[in-house]
């Protein structure tokens, strides 16, 4: 594999919350090769979104964060403003999961989709043309009509599309997708999906894709990571994963969710998912997990290769295959 | 358009509204013109033919049509105070008003909208421009003209405590602490208002957006914080406005300026009823055409009121 | 696609202590507020002096260990005319925000009830006063009725009528659209069973912040029409009166009455506002 067109190695984030810094993410290392589609999978509050917000350099004012993001070799966080502008401006772009209240509701469209390219000295008539043809390719025919409208008068997943279209007019090559289909309804979901899945491999962008949905990302991703409590707990092939997790949240997340054609009874993970400053000295899925051991409570698992894939599990090997989770446990707890 | 037309119409509503419940009410109060301007010694029959010369012995509806009639072209009757038309009355005072709530306008437009956005460029200063709105607002015009004059005025010199000057520069030396004394307030409302839509703005999501896609900050700023933030201020301006001329009366008094409100207060306790009508008249009209042309510029900027007000 | 987070089974959060802890700011600004009540109720104990008497031989007196303030131009005591002074100017905008707190609430709660054409009409009549200001239509209000205390207090009192009502109908239209209100109705009470016992202690929070905020309005308005002399009259102590009594004294270079009476002024709104503010919040949070 050549050299990652993204690194993260040993993330950690602190956010201010009532006036103390607590900690939303704990260690996030994976890498990102250019051209592929990375998913970051986990239930909402394990830091996803605040991973996608490090890589960007938008997170809250007086955040902390240690460990590194670097871009093609170079630090993020290091850059200096302009630096950062030119890799926000051409390098990166970010949809996010509710276009509603990410675009501006009182610009038009066509402002929306326009002023990344006008700030770059791009003439408006080639603004607009651009802007028109990549609307084309998002699946709305009338573009030239659509940017004088406003944000209100489009449906959410036009929205969505609207907001696709805008990341790419500036050509960028690693674009970040934070459950870009989640507000949306599901017959419109499978299209915006396949509208990023085929402008993705068309334009050889490297795609992070968040979501909570394991089945969804194994779907569209080359590899993905789980993500809990700030933790990412396991990382590896899609397929692998989706297939042979090892990692019992992974596990219980997969099964936590009714399969069609399937008559299996739903798992249950016990006790609800904690945020990163709620975890203990030891693994974070700890307090919820049915095999943990003193040995688990007390000493913090890193990443390590097990079989095909990194899991951050002490047990890993001896569990393989062999995880589950059942409603009794649930009401034991 | 319908809803332009619509919101013109609400307000002619108000206005007429307003004439009829000022104009009942004042009619309703006790005591007789008529006696008042015969003077003490009049006898009855001299009385009773003032009425009728007035048109007190018609009914009241009739008295409020010939009177609304009459006051749309600009006749509001005599002055019971001043033995003069009402008209004649107000035409000089008018303009010291207007003067007056206009300079009052630009400070609070220049200091207000300046100490709300001076946050945006330092965090620090956020704490500062709260306390400072926060007591600002607190102030009545009354204290802050008394304030500005035992400062200005008394100890420092540098304006002249009463009295309207003459000439441009005069009036602008005149005006300039009674002015202030009447902003006061209000900048500090303005200030405290634009500082937490401007905050409110910049923590939106589609201000990050615009971050992320790299644009500089100045046009960030521009586009999508303040361009938001004018929706609240500009509604806030219209009530600034409309309190202003409220405020005038109080601070023409203070200050003894020669204004409507002066006139009002002074009227008001000579019983001077039909200036009292024409003054308020005057002053309702004004403050519904501020919040009038607020609404307007309310729905010239925000397109989702357009949209549902068409639909 | 379902939440996969919806099958997971969700305990009650273990960091649930955090509500009605008393808030040090709030008790400090209460406590302020409680000892200002306290010297007005308690003036005749505590006002060092008569606040009608004076002794013109010490008119406008500097400040002493006798005279806090020193006196005013007629040599009445400044600080024991304040003390007394507080009566007033603090009765007033409460009668002011009892009477149009009870109107406001009632207007808004039977408009949301009865909705129709009655909705309308006050709706409207709402609008209407709300576009003149309070000042003005007390003092038209004193033009018919007179100086003194009744007439700006039942003006001012119509002019806040709808700073309550209108934020109340709005927030009231909405929890009669939820539907713990109509089971409440299916269940068979009625209508005012219904507004008094499950509406009004649901929009409680906000009517309480809407007429502490208004009371701080009424303060200055109320204060302003004793300012212009319209209304309760010398020799009274109040403090807009004093406030306009201490202008001639001011231009003679004697500040202090007028100075004070203001300041207090002043200090009140600015805390009975934080007050405000505070349960605006609540009522955010609560809402």
């Amino acid at each position: 594999m050549s050299a990652p067109l993204l690194e993260l190695d040993r993330l950690a984030v602190r956010l201010p919350v009532h006036g103390e810094l607590s900690t939303v993410i704990h260690d996030a290392s994976f890498e990102i090769a250019a051209g592929e589609a990375l998913g970051l999978v986990g239930e909402s509050g394990s830091g996803k979104s605040m991973t996608a917000r490090a890589i960007m350099r938008l997170l809250p004012p007086r955040a902390e964060i240690s460990g590194s993001v670097s871009y093609l070799g170079q630090s993020v966080p290091g850059f200096s403003r302009s630096a950062l502008r030119d890799f926000r401006a051409t390098q990166i772009a970010m949809i996010y999961q509710d276009p509603r209240a990410h675009i501006n509701p009182v610009r038009t469209n066509g402002d929306f989709l326009l002023e990344a390219m006008l700030a770059q000295g791009v003439r408006p008539a080639a603004a607009r043309e651009r802007a028109v043809g990549l609307l084309a390719q998002v699946g709305i025919a009338d573009g030239g009509r659509r940017l004088r409208q406003y944000p209100h008068q489009m449906s959410g997943g036009q929205l969505q599309r609207i907001m696709i279209a805008a990341a790419l007019v500036t050509s960028p090559r690693l674009l970040l997708a934070d459950e870009p289909t989640t507000a949306l309804d599901v017959t419109t979901q499978a299209e915006v999906m396949a509208i990023l899945g085929d402008l993705r491999v068309e334009r050889g962008l490297a795609l992070l894709f968040i979501t909570h949905d394991l089945d969804l990302a194994a779907a569209v991703t080359d590899r993905m990571a789980v993500m809990y409590a700030g933790m990412i707990v396991e990382i590896g092939s899609s397929q692998t994963i989706h297939q042979d997790a090892l990692h019992p949240y992974t596990v219980g997340l997969l099964r936590s969710r009714p399969k069609i054609g399937s008559r299996a009874r739903i798992w249950v993970i016990p006790g609800r998912p904690v945020s990163a400053f709620e975890a203990g000295p030891g693994c974070v899925f700890a307090a919820r997990c049915p095999y943990a051991t003193g040995r688990c409570r007390t000493e913090r698992p890193g990443l390590r290769e097990v079989e095909r894939q990194l899991v951050a599990c002490h047990r890993a090997e001896e569990l393989k295959g062999s995880v589950s989770f059942s409603a009794e446990a649930a009401i034991s707890d | 358009m319908r809803s332009v037309l619509r919101i013109i119409g609400t307000a002619a509503g108000t206005l007429l509204a307003a004439s009829l419940v000022i104009y009942g009410a004042l009619a309703l109060a006790p005591g007789d013109p008529a006696t008042e301007l015969a003077g003490p010694r009049a006898t009855p029959r001299l009385i009773a033919q003032i009425r009728h010369q007035y048109g007190l012995d018609r009914p009241l509806p009739v008295r409020y049509w010939s009177w609304l009639t009459g006051a749309v072209h600009g006749n509001f009757g005599i002055s019971l105070q001043f033995r003069e038309s009402v008209s004649a009355l107000l035409a000089p005072r008018l303009p010291v008003t207007l003067e007056l709530v206009a300079y009052a306008s630009v400070i609070i437009f220049v200091f207000g909208l300046g100490l709300g956005l001076l946050p945006s460029l330092s965090a620090r200063l956020n704490v500062l421009v709260t306390v400072t709105a926060g007591v600002g607002i607190a102030v009545p015009t009354f204290v802050a003209a008394l304030v500005l004059v035992e400062v200005f005025a008394l100890k420092l010199g540098w304006f002249p405590a009463v009295g309207t000057g003459t000439g441009f520069a005069g009036q602008v030396e005149h005006l300039t602490l009674p002015a202030f004394a009447l902003a006061f307030s209000w900048a500090a409302y303005v200030a405290q208002i634009s500082r937490a839509s401007v905050r409110e703005q910049q923590g939106r999501e589609h201000v990050t957006t615009a971050r992320g896609r790299g644009l500089p900050s100045p046009l960030v700023f521009r586009r999508h914080v303040l361009r938001n933030a004018a929706m609240p201020i500009v509604t806030v301006s219209g009530l600034t406005v409309a309190g202003l001329i409220a405020g005038s009366i109080v601070v023409e008094t203070a200050f003894g300026i020669g204004g409507l409100g002066s006139l009002l207060v002074q009227s008001v306790s000579a019983k001077d009823n039909n200036v009292v009508l024409a003054i308020s008249m005057i002053l309702v009209v004004a403050f519904v055409l501020a919040t009038t042309l607020s609404d307007l510029a309310h729905l010239a900027l925000d397109p989702r009121i357009r949209a549902s007000a068409r639909s | 696609m379902s939440l996969a987070s919806v099958n997971l089974v969700t305990v009650e959060p273990a960091s649930g202590r955090r509500r009605t802890r008393l808030d040090p700011a709030l008790a400090g600004i209460g406590a302020v507020l409680v000892l200002l009540v306290l010297a007005a109720v308690l003036a005749p104990l505590i006002a060092p002096y008569s606040p009608d008497q004076g002794n013109i031989l010490i008119a406008n007196a500097p400040p002493s260990p006798a005279h806090l303030l020193g006196t005013d131009a007629v040599g009445r005591d400044i600080v024991s005319r304040l003390i007394y002074g507080a009566r007033l100017s603090l009765l007033g905008p409460a009668l002011i925000i009892a009477l149009a707190t009870t109107a406001g609430v009632t207007l808004a709660i039977s408009a949301v009830w009865i909705g129709g054409w009655y909705d309308v009409v006050v709706s409207r009549v709402l609008d209407l006063l709300f576009a003149i200001p309070g000042l003005l239509v007390a003092i038209i209000a004193v033009a018919v009725l007179g100086t003194g205390l009744i007439a700006p207090v039942l003006a001012l009192s119509l002019a806040y009528t709808p700073y309550i009502a209108r934020v109340l109908r709005s927030v009231a239209l909405r929890e009669r659209r939820l539907a713990y209100i109509e089971s409440v109705q299916l269940a068979g009470f009625s209508g005012w069973a219904i507004c008094l016992r499950h509406l009004l202690p649901n929009v409680m929070p906000l009517i309480r912040a809407q007429a502490t905020l208004a009371f701080g309005a009424a303060l200055v308005d109320l204060a302003a029409i004793s300012y212009l002399g319209l209304g309760v009259q010398p020799p009274t102590p109040e403090w807009g009166i004093m406030v306009s009594d201490g202008q001639a004294s001011l231009l003679n270079g004697y500040p202090l009455e007028s100075i004070s009476a203001g300041f207090l002024i002043v200090v009140v709104v600015v805390l009975v506002n934080l007050l405000g503010d505070r349960f605006a919040i609540r009522a955010e949070e609560a809402g």
